[in-house]
Order: structure tokens, then C-alpha cells, then sequence
């Protein structure tokens, strides 16, 4: 796609500047005459039968305006699948109780203290395995295992391909549930005009986030409105909770708007976390090197509530699925509750925790065979023409991003390149630099992955040119931190043929935005994508058959680039796109595009390579990642200065899951004991690498401008890379991560032991 | 948080009054850590006595033999003064371990030496532990990784400055005023392990203030080192600390401090093994001995048995960095 | 009302961005606090309240500080600058206009306390190695970790400050 003017630049992120100058409104900036303010009743038991409440004192306090508890009418409303308003059940240490508004932060938390309640306590579960013991207390009605079955998939053999391998290598592998811990706490204002309901929250999604409201409040969505000002992140991690449902209750019964913000705490405990787990995996394989069989068994703990735990089981099987060329997989993926914070979507969704189990099991295939991991892993990795296997779904219905059966191509697959060009940027196998004192150690591992490449659900999309000659992009897409308006309105600019600092985009308000999914599942780009490419190159057509008439000239012959009508023929501009819509009958002129995305023919995925070097100081065993090499096929590259960030950001965020950070239930009281900045240790700038990315770019055929997703893939393969790098700089295979210091001191301290016994 | 009255006054005498004239009164200096304690309800003054007027808690004065730290005197100058670095190199090694810029521009020399502990029951409003004035140590049985693994007592707490550990290696002695008038301690003598304290962590009476920490002039040929172990580069406490402070005479070492922090209640003084190197020839001191010794007489917890290899690491390897010094 | 419960309240004065102001605080009330309620500068975040992430970072004095662990009585007679005083008129300050050509950012949450630890590093120091850089940022955390972005943001200001200053 040659001469892209505008697509393919590292132009200045959308709304950047005023982030920088302090002007940039967040939810819990915003103020509204005569606001309330709320705050939350946490339950102190981990699992208790709500008696009572008597909220008599509370209700008498001057300055209180509303109290809400599970007894009241409107709690009982279920939304996002079992979760209620307020339950008259609670189920993990943090889960709310009740809730009150007043007029100062102060009276709200007096008031707050001061309920009296009386629960019955319950027995609980804080381990996911123990969750699952036939005597466990059950959570849910339907018992602690979501489902009441395994989610079992598989694609030809596994016993046979067991059978025909010459060695099976397995190991059983941890992963610690941890937050995500966006530093913008939830928070939502609501406020009622009669029986109009207006929300301020922290969304990444107003629509759906307008269907959630209704359905709690039983209330239909037209007579909702969901604003998302600024946005400060979520990773996935913030939907489904009750922070703007509380609000809006509150703010009908105090009659007056009402600001509900979690403390930090709070965003830690009645937040979402990245589910646990434990993955039991075997890879079997001929001494050729040839993989005849891999088998996945995974347990993962969804908290006290299911959340997006369905689509975390699932996705945590794809890696051992679809990664390398094998006829035989099977993957048994168990979801559990527990009496633990809710583990909800958090960026990959599932992918780290399976690829991390994946890649370091191939590590020690490739060893066992005695064969480098880079070769093993070009032998085997999944090529463009995707699995052995015949295509067994009907061949006009779009193919799944994730799928099992095998017989179906991908649109694009760069896989090969991106292990090529990354061990050529790490310099695998070259000696690496000595760390210059005999107790740090330093090795290379990598890691590779494939993730769902973009295709979501439906998006649409509005562009419209004004007769003042601005041209806006609505779009419900929010723009979550990652830069997606940035891309958005680089694609539409590019459609339409204006430049980028004309096309303005105007989001966040479910009453002006034409319908679209939240931004999730690395989505934005692709599926939306679709959508604003398409919508905006129906404008250029309109504004065409404008500049046809106005212009005294055939449309055929007249295009629209850099915010000009030019001519074909002459190449010459003709008139500027201002000339030309101020001659327009009507005010503006728009055009909305609807478009499902995905392909009856291929499978849409991305890829990702990445190379750790890591340094192990063995006095004190900690572990610090000194050089990256993070090497993406994400089809074509919209933005190459806010991609890089994006990998950069993606790659440091996810250390934090290999390295350091664990969300610690105590298991004697159910109460989560680190809730907070110091204790779960997410990276901060000391810990972060020199990253080098590479981009294998690529021009999708069915993505827009041939992009793919960005957003997950860079968390995907990173735990892999490290913990393999571990084992290169000390001999030492961790299983379990975050690898902290005293996993890596009590590591080598056994490994020391046993080097003497054998001795 | 629960609101309270805050009261500066401009002289020690005055507020040593104001702390001791009415109950539910508590002294604040920079507050860094106070206030995360009254957000979280662990404490519920109703007065704060602010020490940020009071000119003679601050500055640094030098004498002919030592120099006086004054308690005021924030984390971050004790960093950046290029005097105090050039004669104690081991006390900016320990200020700049702590916390981050932004928490070292307003903390205190006498908040860092007085802060309460880290422990993650003691810090979380749901537990009323030992140290709280409850009667459980929940730690003890619950989850301990970044606990004691030395001086078990009533609580499992570890003393979680980083200031002490290299203030005590350089034979600090600290000053205080209080209600009796002023006195001088060691710094050693400062802290108080659970069983001798349970609502604080060191031998201050009511209405008493730390006021000076003086340190004398090293001996000539000493060697010193801080060594700090953590989760993560800044923003971190000590999962294990060692400050060790060697002098040398004629080939001998006749001086010989060796702390430990955040392995037990209060700083650590590893009397073996300063007794094994004080009176032997610098060049016969085999550091995994001292190691060894430092250790003694660790007793683990179920989580942190990790944090003795780490000790044993870390002194092993400040005795060799001194050695190295030495030679 | 009780003892207990009694909101003490002053009058302070502050110089915030270049201006004195009289602001009337709670005696509980933190710094972080006056400038967002009682000021409505709400550049400064709340994103702990416990000193621990840096998002409420402003410079009181020239010294960074975490808004949100000082009280709003410490700040008493002191000069403070937020992230809405460094840009004048017709230009961004040079650690703003860095930050925005290097996308040293992302959500934009944690920015202005980055943008301010920057700006107090600076005036300390004017040509920080990437040691320094990473030391004098050490108390912010971003939860996007653009930090890659942010160290290229850093040294390119530095480089831009030197520039103007000759």
C-alpha cells in the first residue's frame, strides 16, 4: 500500500498535551454541584450469611443523605452473571456490604463505622485445589467448580500420541494471582434528572457499560447516559464491578448527585486481579525432535466470582493448542472458585500463564533432546499454513480467532522472522558479557506466542464532515491509555484524506458515540479499525459527489488527499475540502459503517519472539532483566513511536508477573494483607531493561491497513523468556513465579545440595 | 482519617509540655509515616505536636571530634551533603536505600530511627496485634516472609530502619529531651524488642524527643559498608540489611561493628562474630566465618527461611568488600 | 460534636504557582487535598494516598514531595509548584513539550507526577546520567510502564533546558 500519508507515522499521541499540563479530567477531577460523597462497607468475613443491618444511627447522623444495604428493593439485581448489587451473601474479605452518601468524606465515613451488622459465618476456601474437594463449603449454588465439568478441547490423539513419542517431558507450574493495579482508582459520579440517569465513570466501554446499568437498575438503556472522561487505565482489570451501580442508587435515594472513588486498597481487593494457576503440562516428542503429542491440564482460581474467568480458562489453553505444529493436543482447563478477590480479564487474558508453562516446557524439551531452543523452536513453530487437520466448522462461517481444528491457513504469519531477526538482535548463542563479580550470573532465554490477532465484535463507526470543513470520528471506542484514538483517527485520516490534526475524534459519551464494544481482547485496532476504514472512505465518496457538483467535473476523475479535492488527471489541487463542504446544501454530511470483523478463510492471529538476558545476583537472589529483545508481527504498524511504547510498556508491566508481584490472602482470615503500591510490588523505573523492538511488519489482508492486534501479545511470551534466561545464567528450572528472591535463594540452595548428594 | 488538632510550637520545652499535658497527643516531624497510620485508623490522635518549628532539631554541626546530626534533618540532606558523605560514606549508602526522593525530601533522621514496623498484620486494620496493643502476634503463624528470624519475642516484627544499622556501626550516640531533661545513649540502647516495649519500638518516655544523633570521627583506617537486600530497586524495605564498620591497627583489627537490620526487632549487633574479628589479624579473617557467626543464632520463621542464607550473604560479602578495602 | 470528631480548621498561606494564596484547610487535611478541593488544581492525583506511588508528586521548596503524605499545615509560608504552574502562556515547559514529541506517556494518570519529579531533577541537576534519571524517578510508579519513553523524555528536556540556557 504505497504512498500512505498518514498511517505508518509516529505522529503525537491524541491527547497527550493535556495530560502533561494537568488540564486532562479524570473521573474522580470531576466536580458537580451539591455532590455527595460515598463510601463503602467492606465485609470483614471471607465468607458470611448478612443477618442484619442497623443503619438507625447512621440514618440519623446529620449529613448522611442515603444508606443502602442488600435489604433494600434495588440490591437484589444481578449483573455480569452472579454477581448482585448488594448480596445479603458475601464471599471474599473486601466484598461490599453496604454503602452510604454524605456530604463530607468525613460524615460518609463515620457513617459507615457506625453500621451495626450482624453476619453468620461460614465456612471458606482460599486455594483453588481445596475449592474443589467434594467437602468444600460451596461458593455458589452450583458448586466451587464454574461449569460443573472440565472445559475439555482437543484436536486428534493425545494417548496415541503419547504412545508414538520417544520421550515426554512435563512439569507443573505455578502462577501467583496479582493485580493490576491501574493507578487510577475506580470512581463514578451519578447523577438523576427525573428518571435520567448520568454516569462519570472509569470505563472502557460506555455502552456496555450502559447495558450493565440497566441491567442492575432494571432500567432501560435509553434513559441512560455513561460518560468516560480520561481514562487512567485498566489493562482490562476495570469493568464488572458495583462502583457506578452504588453511585446511582445512592444518588435516587439522596435526591442529590453522588462521587463513589475506591481507595487504593480498595482497588486492590474489590478490583480484579489476574487469576492464579496451576498448569500440569506434557510435551511428547520423537528424538527427531518432532512433537507428537501436548497435553495442558490447568487450574485456575477465579475468586469469589466469575467475572471474565470463561474467557481466561480459554484462552489460557491457546498457546499449547496452536503454537507449535502438533497433530494430537488436549487441554483440560478447571475454574474454581474461592473466597479470594475477584480475578477478572487483565491484559492476555489467561496467554501468560499458559505460554509461561508452554515455553519453559519446551526449554527443557529442546534440552532433553539435546537440541538449542531457538532450532527446536524453528522447527516446530506454527507455520502460515497453520495445523495439520482437516477444517472441521462450515466453511462460510468466520473462522475463530482461537481455534482447535486444524485445516485452516492464517492470513499472515511471520513467526519464523521475529525468532529470526530477535536472536539476531540478542546474538543468541554468542557468549554473553561477563557481569564483572563472580556472584552475578548472566544468561539468554526466549520465548515465542500466538494471540488472537485482532477480530472482535461488531464495531461501528461515524465520521462526518461539517460545512465548516472539521471532520469528526465518532467512535465508542475508549481510548484506554494504549493510543487507540491516536491510531483511529490516523486510519481515518488516511480513508478520508485529510490530515491528522483535522480529524478530530469525539468519544466517550454513550449518547453521542455509535454503539461499540468495550476495548478489550486487543480489539481496537482490528475491529474497529474495520469500521472507521470504511466509514470514512464512504465520506471521501460523499464528499467526491460534493466536489462533482461544485467543482463542474466528473467524480471518476477527483480524489481527496491532504485535505484537498485534487485532480487525477492533473494531479493538482482543485479546491480544499473546506471550499468545497462550505458549498454544501445541508449542515454536514456523515457516514456510519457496521462491520463484523473476521474471515470465513484464515485465521487472524499475531506473534511475538522475545529474548531476555537476565543477571542473577546468587547472594541475594534477585533477579534483574539487563537486556530485551521483544520482536512482533502485528501486520502493518500505524503508529511506530506509540507501538514501541506499547510493547515497551507491555514487556516492563508483565516482569512485574515473573518477577515480583503477588496479591497474598491470608489463609488463617481470608483478608488480603498487601493491598497496596509497597507491599505488591509492581516495577517500577529502577527494574526496568533496555528493550529493543523490532516489528516484522507485514500487510494483513483482512485487517485494516493490514494491522493486527498490539495491545496483549507483548505480555504474552515474557515470564517464559526470563525464567528460561534463569536457568541459562544458574542451572536452575523455577516453576514458579513471581520469581522472588527467596524462590531464587532457596532454589539454588537445593540444587547446591543435591550437586553434593550426587557427589 | 480522623481529624485532629495540629499544633506547632517553636521550642522543645514547649512541646514537650504540649505532648505530656493531655492524653491523645503524638509528635509529628516530617510524617511520612504517621499519616499512612492515621489514614488507616492504627492510630487516633487528637493533637499533633509538629517538631518543624523547633530550630535546634535541625542542621548539621561539625566539632573537633564528632558531628551532630540534628533530628530534624531530612533523609535527603543527609544524602546530599558532600561532608557528612566524605567521612561516613556508609550513612549516604543507607539514606539513599530508603524509599524514594519524594518520601527522603520530608522524612526525618529522628522519624527513621522512631518509625513503627512494616509488618503486614501490624499495618492492616483488621488484625489487633501484639504490636497494636492486642495480644496475638498473628504473624507468628500466618504469613512471615519478611519477618524475624532473630530476637523472636512477643512479636515477629523486624525493625524496618535502615538508618540504625549504619548509625550504630559508626557509634552513634543519641540525644533526647524529655519531661527528666536531656540525656545521651547509645544508639544501641535506643531500641526495645517487643518484650520490652509493646506500643513502640524504642525506650523514649512520654513527652520525650529525640533531638541530636552524634557520631564521633572515624579512626583512621576504617573501613565501612551498608548493604541493603530488597524486592525491587527503590521503593523497598530491607528484606535483610548489614552495616559493618572495621578498624585496623598495625595489621590487627581492634574495632569491629557488624548490625544487622530487618532481621529482628530492633537493629541486630552480631556479638560473635565481632568479638571473633576484634583482636585478629586483618589478613587471617575468612569472611564465610563471620558469616557464619553473624548467624548463629537464627531461628527461622516458616516463610523466611530464605533471609538466612541472605544475611549470611550479605555479611559474607560486606566483610569482603572491607577486606578488599583494607588491602 | 465530640472531642473526637472536632474539624480544626486554619487559615494558611501558600504560594502555589507563583501566587500567594489563603486557603482555609482542616488540620487533617493534606496538601494533596487543599490543592484539589480547595484550589481545584486537580493536575496532582490521588492514586495511593499513601506516599507510595507518585502521582500527587508536586515540588514544595524545589524538593519533590508526595502531596499526599504532607499535611497541608506542613506546607504552611511554602512555595509550591503543581504541574498546571509550569507551562506559561504560549509554551509548554521544556519536561512538557520533551514528554509529548518522545509519547512519554500513556493513560496520562501518573504523568504530572512524573512530569514533576522531572522538572525537580532538573533544576538539581542539568545533566543527569540515565542513573540519575532512574533514581530521581524511582518514587513514581506508571502502571503502563512507558518508562522506556519516560527516560527519552528526561534527557531530552535536559538536553532542550541546557540548549536555551546557552
Amino acid at each position: 500500500m504505497a504512498g500512505l500519508k498518514v498511517v505508518g507515522r509516529s505522529l503525537i499521541r491524541r491527547g497527550l498535551e493535556e495530560k502533561l499540563t494537568g488540564e486532562a479530567r479524570y473521573t474522580a477531577d470531576l466536580k458537580l454541584p451539591g455532590m455527595l460523597h460515598a463510601r463503602v462497607l467492606p465485609s470483614p468475613h471471607p465468607h458470611a450469611d448478612v443477618v442484619s443491618i442497623d443503619a438507625s444511627v447512621a440514618e440519623a447522623m446529620p449529613g448522611v443523605h442515603a444508606v443502602f444495604t442488600p435489604f433494600d428493593e434495588e440490591a437484589s439485581g444481578l449483573f455480569a452473571g452472579d454477581m448482585r448489587v448488594l448480596d445479603t451473601r458475601v464471599r471474599f474479605v473486601g466484598d461490599e456490604v453496604a454503602a452510604v452518601a454524605a456530604e463530607t468524606e468525613e460524615e460518609a465515613e463515620r457513617a459507615i463505622e457506625s453500621l451495626r451488622v450482624e453476619y453468620r459465618v461460614l465456612p471458606f476456601e482460599t486455594d483453588a485445589e481445596r475449592a474443589l474437594r467434594p467437602e468444600a463449603t460451596a461458593i455458589h449454588p452450583g458448586g466451587n467448580l464454574w461449569g460443573g465439568e472440565p472445559l475439555l478441547l482437543k484436536r486428534g490423539d493425545v494417548a496415541s500420541g503419547l504412545r508414538e513419542a520417544d520421550i515426554v517431558v512435563e512439569g507443573s507450574y505455578v502462577v501467583a494471582s496479582h493485580s493490576a493495579a491501574p493507578l487510577e482508582p475506580r470512581a463514578a459520579i451519578a447523577q438523576w434528572d427525573d428518571d435520567q440517569l448520568t454516569v462519570w465513570k472509569t470505563s472502557r466501554g460506555v455502552h456496555t457499560d450502559r447495558a450493565h446499568l440497566s441491567t442492575a437498575l432494571g432500567m432501560s438503556e435509553e434513559k441512560i447516559r455513561v460518560l468516560g472522561p480520561h481514562f487512567g487505565a485498566g489493562y482490562g482489570a476495570k469493568d464488572e464491578s458495583r462502583c457506578a451501580i452504588l453511585a446511582a442508587i445512592l444518588a435516587r435515594k439522596a435526591g442529590r448527585p453522588v462521587r463513589l472513588e475506591y481507595s487504593r486498597y480498595q482497588e486492590f481487593v474489590a478490583g480484579r486481579v489476574r487469576h492464579g494457576a496451576v498448569i500440569e503440562m506434557k510435551v511428547a516428542l520423537k528424538r527427531s525432535g518432532e512433537i507428537t503429542a501436548i497435553e495442558n491440564k490447568t487450574l485456575m482460581n477465579t475468586g469469589a466470582y466469575l467475572a471474565s474467568g470463561a474467557g481466561e480458562l480459554r484462552r489460557a489453553a491457546q498457546g499449547g493448542l496452536y503454537l507449535y505444529r502438533c497433530p494430537n493436543v488436549r487441554y483440560e482447563g478447571r475454574l474454581a472458585y474461592t473466597n479470594t478477590p475477584v480475578a477478572g480479564s487483565y491484559r492476555g487474558l489467561g496467554a501468560p500463564q499458559g505460554h509461561f508453562a508452554l515455553e519453559a516446557l519446551i526449554d527443557q524439551a529442546a534440552e532433553t533432546i539435546g537440541i538449542d531452543p531457538l532450532e527446536f523452536r524453528l522447527k516446530n513453530h506454527v507455520g502460515l499454513e497453520g495445523q495439520p487437520g482437516r477444517r472441521t466448522s462450515p466453511i462460510d462461517q468466520v473462522v475463530d480467532t482461537q481455534p482447535v481444528e486444524g485445516g485452516i491457513p492464517f492470513s499472515s504469519n511471520e513467526l519464523r522472522e521475529c525468532i529470526v531477526r530477535g536472536a539476531e538482535a540478542i546474538r543468541w548463542g554468542k557468549p554473553v558479557e561477563d557481569a564483572g563479580e563472580p556472584h552475578m550470573k548472566r544468561g539468554v532465554g526466549m520465548a515465542t506466542c500466538i494471540y488472537r490477532g485482532g477480530p472482535g465484535w461488531e464495531s461501528t463507526a461515524r465520521v462526518i464532515l461539517n460545512r465548516d470543513g472539521r471532520v469528526e470520528l465518532h467512535t465508542g471506542i475508549v481510548d484506554v491509555g494504549q493510543g487507540a484514538h491516536t491510531v483511529l483517527a490516523q486510519m481515518a485520516s488516511e480513508a478520508f484524506g485529510c490530515g491528522y490534526e483535522d480529524m478530530r475524534v469525539v468519544s466517550g459519551d454513550s449518547d453521542v458515540a455509535p454503539h461499540s464494544p468495550i476495548t478489550a481482547g486487543s480489539t481496537a485496532t482490528f475491529s474497529a479499525g474495520l469500521a472507521v476504514k470504511k466509514a470514512s472512505e464512504n465520506l471521501r465518496d460523499g464528499l467526491l459527489e460534493l466536489a462533482s457538483t461544485y467543482l463542474e467535473r466528473p467524480k471518476e476523475g477527483l480524489d481527496v488527499r491532504g485535505g484537498f479535492v485534487v485532480s487525477n488527471l492533473e494531479g493538482k489541487r482543485l479546491a480544499s475540502v473546506s471550499e468545497v463542504a462550505g458549498g454544501m446544501p445541508g449542515a454536514f454530511i456523515e457516514s456510519e459503517a457496521s462491520v463484523v470483523p473476521g474471515s470465513a478463510d484464515y485465521i487472524v492471529n499475531s506473534f511475538a519472539a522475545h529474548f531476555a538476558q537476565v543477571e542473577v545476583d546468587t547472594l541475594t537472589g534477585s533477579v534483574s532483566v539487563v537486556r530485551y529483545v521483544a520482536a512482533h508481527d502485528s501486520g502493518r504498524i500505524i503508529n511506530p513511536k506509540a507501538a514501541v511504547n506499547q510493547v515497551e510498556g507491555g514487556v516492563s508491566q508483565t516482569l512485574g508477573l515473573t518477577l515480583s508481584e503477588e496479591l497474598v490472602t491470608d489463609a488463617a482470615s481470608g483478608v488480603t494483607l498487601n493491598g497496596s503500591f509497597l507491599e505488591h510490588k509492581c516495577p517500577t523505573i529502577g527494574q526496568y531493561p533496555e528493550i529493543q523492538t523490532i516489528f516484522v511488519e507485514t500487510e494483513d489482508p483482512i485487517a485494516p491497513f493490514g494491522a493486527k492486534a498490539l495491545g496483549e501479545p507483548p505480555s504474552v511470551p515474557v515470564a517464559a523468556a526470563v525464567i528460561n534466561a534463569v536457568y541459562d545464567a544458574v542451572g536452575v528450572r523455577f516453576m514458579e513465579i513471581p520469581l522472588t528472591p527467596d524462590k531464587v535463594l532457596e532454589g539454588l540452595a537445593l540444587a547446591l545440595r543435591q550437586a553434593q548428594d550426587e557427589r | 482519617m480522623n481529624p485532629f488538632e495540629f499544633v506547632g510550637p517553636e521550642s522543645l520545652k514547649e512541646a514537650v509540655s504540649l505532648l505530656t499535658e493531655a492524653p491523645g497527643t503524638e509528635v509529628v516531624a516530617g510524617g511520612t509515616d504517621l499519616l499512612s497510620e492515621l489514614k488507616d485508623g492504627l492510630r487516633k490522635p487528637r493533637r499533633l505536636v509538629s517538631l518543624a518549628g523547633i530550630e535546634e532539631l535541625g542542621g548539621v554541626r561539625w566539632g573537633n571530634e564528632k558531628v551532630r546530626l540534628g533530628a530534624s534533618v531530612t533523609l535527603a540532606s543527609l544524602v546530599d551533603d558532600e561532608r557528612l558523605a566524605g567521612e561516613f560514606p556508609i550513612l549516604r549508602q543507607a539514606a539513599r536505600s530508603i524509599a524514594t526522593p519524594q518520601i527522603r525530601s520530608v522524612a526525618t533522621l529522628g522519624g527513621n530511627l522512631c518509625q513503627r514496623p512494616r509488618c503486614w498484620y501490624y499495618r492492616h486494620p483488621a488484625f489487633p496485634c501484639y504490636k497494636k496493643g492486642g495480644v496475638h502476634c498473628y504473624a507468628v503463624n500466618g504469613y512471615n516472609r519478611n519477618l524475624a528470624i532473630l530476637g523472636l519475642g512477643a512479636s515477629v516484627m523486624v525493625h524496618p530502619s535502615d538508618m540504625a544499622p549504619a548509625l550504630i556501626a559508626m557509634d552513634a550516640r543519641l540525644e533526647s529531651f524529655g519531661p527528666g531533661g536531656r540525656r545521651t545513649m547509645a544508639l544501641d540502647d535506643f531500641f526495645a524488642g517487643p518484650n520490652e516495649q509493646q506500643l513502640q519500638e524504642h525506650v523514649l518516655e512520654r513527652g520525650e524527643i529525640v533531638t541530636t544523633v552524634s557520631l564521633p570521627k572515624p579512626l583512621p583506617d576504617t573501613s565501612s559498608v551498608f548493604l541493603k537486600a530488597q524486592d525491587r530497586t527503590g521503593e523497598d524495605f530491607a528484606l535483610a540489611s548489614v552495616a559493618a564498620s572495621v578498624s585496623v591497627s598495625e595489621g590487627l583489627v581492634t574495632r569491629a561493628n557488624l548490625i544487622l537490620g530487618g532481621v529482628a526487632p530492633t537493629p541486630y549487633r552480631a556479638h560473635e562474630a565481632e568479638e571473633y574479628l576484634v583482636g585478629r589479624p586483618i589478613d587471617d579473617v575468612q569472611p564465610s566465618k563471620v558469616a557464619e557467626l553473624a548467624l548463629c543464632h537464627a531461628r527461622p520463621l516458616r516463610h523466611n527461611g530464605f533471609k538466612v542464607i541472605l544475611a549470611r550473604n550479605l555479611v559474607r560479602h560486606a566483610v569482603e568488600t572491607i577486606l578488599n578495602q583494607q588491602s | 460534636m465530640s472531642e473526637a470528631t472536632r474539624i480544626h480548621v486554619s487559615q494558611i498561606s501558600l504560594k502555589v504557582n507563583g501566587r500567594v494564596r489563603k486557603v482555609d484547610v482542616a488540620h487533617h487535611w493534606t496538601l494533596l487535598r487543599a490543592l484539589r478541593d480547595a484550589l481545584d488544581l486537580t493536575g496532582a492525583k490521588v492514586g495511593c494516598d499513601r506516599g507510595e506511588c507518585g502521582a500527587c508528586t508536586v515540588a514544595v521548596d524545589g524538593h519533590p514531595v508526595y502531596a499526599c503524605q504532607m499535611l497541608a499545615l506542613q506546607a504552611r509560608d511554602k512555595e509550591v509548584v503543581t504541574v498546571e504552574g509550569l507551562a506559561d502562556e504560549d509554551a509548554l515547559h521544556p519536561v512538557q513539550q520533551a514528554f509529548l514529541e518522545e509519547d512519554s506517556g500513556q493513560c496520562g494518570y501518573c504523568t504530572p507526577g512524573f512530569v514533576m519529579s522531572a522538572y525537580a531533577l532538573l533544576r538539581q541537576n542539568p545533566s543527569p546520567t540515565e542513573g540519575e534519571i532512574r533514581d530521581a524517578l524511582a518514587g513514581n510508579l506508571c502502571r503502563c510502564n512507558a518508562y522506556g519513553r519516560i527516560i527519552e523524555g528526561v534527557k531530552a528536556a535536559a538536553d532542550a533546558m541546557r540548549e536555551q540556557a546557552g
